[in-house]
């Protein structure tokens, strides 16, 4: 019992991590933008499938391969906000039919021009086998994957705290008129948040690439993942976002370890409805970025 | 005789000759166009599958490549073979419409069907209100048990379905105890764990399935048990003790508390009874930095069937156990196993368990049509063709020795095949896959002199060996 109860503190760090890193750019775009970033999935999949395109098919050194791929969602970051996000801003619905679509059809030419049976595969395993931890043996990879969601979400408040631009995604995050007023520049602090959000689903996404399946539909997996967090913590708001994730992490983990593993999802979904049923905005009310 | 006589005669023999040919030129027919040979009616096969999808796409043209091969050796029984393809996007619905389109709009008279059971299930529906208009044969390679039940007892409405496989309530008892024999005898464990993908095809593997059917064909009525136990049980037969059990649910990303639940019990095997739901991929990747690397793990169905298996876990599936269908040295069941994955992995093609059996399914049909013809019917007369599929073996079949192949035995595989139960492979160092079945396997189907020149038992590894550099 000792040993499940270790196993399942430990397991809420790890999984309560990996939400946050997988749902933290998604959450800045929503908290600043005020847009349900529905493309978001594509930074998944050109992370992975970009960096097999520069190392296999061009035959590029792996590390530069590896850093390409963030070349390419910034600007595809850049395009979706200027030829979508900019172009619909006062049209909601036809923004969201664009944003779901566009992600659609990136999946589909992912998936024709590398279906499964292509044999995509990344290695950027950064820790070989498995870490002790007391009685505990733990895939050193999830610990990696951990420690870059904490020190990525880190770096994100630091900006938003102590940084100028950071000031002004906060003021927009908070009143959107009042910054308009004191003649804040839009676009360019959108394009910075579009960009800076794009950021971490590309990381978590490398990292994940040893120890998950790649294959094209995988956007929609973990997007499922990021959207669970940031609904639950307050759509924008980075503070809930956090408690959220590990609150999820922490529910998975003791119903998996303690009572059984098949029952894991279903707890966490139900936990999710019955808070959004007591607090319909998320664990934080979702006014501010943080 | 003198002279003027023999110039008379010969007069008179000239005379005749040339008047003769000359009547004869008057008399025939004017000289026309040579006619045309009569051209053969097509016989035709529609290909109902999902190309959108890689495994399925190789399922479909496993079918095409023995549907060409047919072509170029100038048809079936002298008729011509004509393929055309449908893409069901594997919806039930879609595949309806697209059967519908294939039997009544282009005639088909052989329906190979890929696709979910439940396809198949309302497929035959569709099918037996078509067949008295447009007879036809539907084919289907894959799982549910009802698909099977449903032509013993109703045999004069479903008697055009065929499931060109294994019935799965046979197949799920023979191939796991065939697996749990390897388990126990060449990896030489105890204590074992089992996941169980929970899916409807998992039903008997989870809880056991007792029931009683009655078979009724025009010639006979039969009463025929079916039954299955569970894993837990089959192990235990096997003097197995199950540690660990667990199902997975479909589609799930997240294997380590499972993988630690089998460490946590003590489990030095983990049987996973997976198929193309599971992320089998994900599962290995996790298991290969879990703390049950160290345990065997080896997995039923997937793309694990592949040799690139291997590639797409990036080199986690080291030590990893499966059946995997495209080795081109595969044991030689039949002269057409080898070349069949040979043609394949020529095309860019993976070759799973399935891909082996719609290539052979052509073949069956084949076969079938073949008899009747020779027996001087028709190979549009689809009663007797199929008449013809529940008699005669198919002895291209890449997987099955031909005895194994008929479609008509009066048991629960009736309109099925018998079980297959195929060799088990490991994955070692650089991607490299053994055979390392036992040559002692009671469950063997393959003659002993193959089972001695392919199987290597010896050659099995530890993982913790594999990664050691064994």
């Amino acid at each position: 019992m000792i040993n499940e109860l270790l196993l399942s503190l430990i397991y809420t760090f790890i999984f309560g991590s990996m939400y946050l890193g997988i749902a933290l750019g998604f959450s800045i775009v929503t908290g600043v933008l005020r847009v349900f970033n529905l493309a978001y999935p594509i930074f998944f999949l050109i992370a992975a499938y970009g960096t097999w395109l520069f190392w296999r098919d061009l035959n590029l050194p792996f590390e530069l391969s590896i850093a390409l791929p963030f070349v390419l969602v910034a600007v595809a970051s850049y395009l979706v906000y200027k030829f979508v996000v900019n172009k619909f801003m006062e049209a909601e619905d036809y923004m969201l039919a664009a944003l779901i679509l566009l992600f659609l059809a990136v999946e589909q030419v992912v998936s024709i021009v590398y279906p499964e049976a292509a044999g995509v595969f990344i290695p950027t395993r950064v820790i070989e086998g498995s870490v002790n931890v007391g009685p505990a043996s733990l895939p050193g990879q999830y610990f990696v994957i951990a420690l870059a969601s904490l020190i990525m979400t880190a770096l994100y408040v630091m900006f938003f705290m102590k940084t100028k631009t950071g000031l002004v995604m906060r003021a927009i995050s908070q009143s959107y008129l009042v910054s308009r007023i004191i003649g804040v520049n839009f676009n360019l602090m959108f394009v910075i948040a579009m960009i800076l959000g794009s950021i971490p689903p590309a990381v978590v996404m490398l990292l994940l690439a040893p120890v998950w399946a790649l294959n094209p539909f995988i956007g929609w997996t973990l997007f499922a993942y990021g959207i669970m967090v940031a609904v639950l913590g307050g759509l924008g708001n980075l503070k809930g976002t956090i408690i959220a994730a590990y609150m999820i992490g922490a529910i998975y983990s003791f119903v998996a370890y303690l009572v059984n593993p098949r029952l894991a999802g279903l707890a966490c979904l139900v936990v999710v409805v019955i808070i959004l049923a007591l607090k319909p905005r998320g664990l934080a009310r979702a006014e501010t970025i943080w | 005789m003198s002279k003027k006589v023999l110039a008379a005669i010969i007069v008179v023999v000239v005379i005749a000759v040339v008047g003769g040919l000359s009547y004869a030129l008057i008399t025939a027919p004017p000289p026309g166009p040579t006619p045309p040979p009569v051209e053969k009616k097509p016989i035709k096969i529609a290909l109902l599958y999902n190309p959108a999808i890689s495994v399925l796409k190789g399922q479909g043209e496993a079918a095409k490549v023995a549907i060409e091969e047919l072509q170029k050796a100038g048809g079936i029984a002298g008729y011509p073979v004509e393929y055309k393809e449908w893409d069901t996007q594997r919806k039930v619905d879609v595949a309806v419409a697209a059967y519908r389109e294939a039997v009544v709009d282009w005639g088909a008279h052989f329906v190979l069907l890929e696709g979910v059971s439940e396809e198949m299930l309302a497929l035959m529906e569709e099918g037996a209100k078509l067949y008295p208009k447009y007879p036809h044969i539907l084919g289907y390679v894959g799982m549910a048990a009802e698909v099977t039940i449903k032509v013993m007892e109703e045999y004069d409405k479903y008697k055009f379905a065929f499931r060109l496989f294994d019935a799965d309530y046979t197949a799920n008892v023979l191939r796991p105890l065939a697996i749990f024999w390897e388990a126990k005898n060449v990896l030489k464990v105890s204590k074992i764990a089992i996941l169980i993908e929970e899916a409807a095809w998992t039903l008997g593997a989870r809880q056991g399935l007792e029931m009683t059917v009655t078979l009724k064909t025009p010639e006979v009525t039969k009463t025929i048990r079916i039954s299955q136990k569970p894993l837990r049980e089959l192990a235990r037969e096997m003097g197995l003790t199950v540690v660990y059990e667990a199902n997975i649910p479909v589609g799930t990303k997240e294997f380590l508390p499972f993988l630690e639940g089998a460490k946590a019990a003590g489990a030095e095997y983990i049987f996973v009874m997976s198929s193309w739901y599971t992320d089998c991929i994900t599962l290995v990747k996790q298991w290969a930095v879990s703390g049950a690397r160290d345990i065997y793990l080896e997995l039923y169905g997937g793309p694990n069937h592949w040799t690139v298996f291997w590639n797409l876990t990036g080199g986690a599936a080291l030590g990893v156990i499966s059946g995997v269908f495209d080795v081109p040295d595969y044991i030689p069941i039949s002269p057409y196993t080898q070349p069949f994955i040979a043609k394949m992995l020529g095309r860019g093609l993976r070759v799973d368990m399935s891909a082996h059996y719609y290539y052979s399914a052509v073949y069956h049909f084949k076969r079938a049509v073949e008899y009747v013809v020779e027996r001087g019917g028709s190979p549009f007369d689809i009663d007797a063709v199929i008449k013809a599929l529940e008699r005669v073996p198919c002895e291209e079949h890449t997987l099955l020795p031909a005895e194994m192949t008929i479609l008509g035995s009066l048991d629960e595989n009736f309109h099925s095949y018998p079980a297959c139960l195929p060799p088990h492979y490991q994955f070692q160092r650089d991607g490299k896959v053994v055979c390392i079945s036992g040559i002692e396997n009671p469950f063997r189907q393959v003659p002993e002199e193959l089972a001695r020149r392919y199987f290597h038992p010896e050659l099995v590894k530890s993982p913790a060996e594999l990664r050691a550099g064994g």
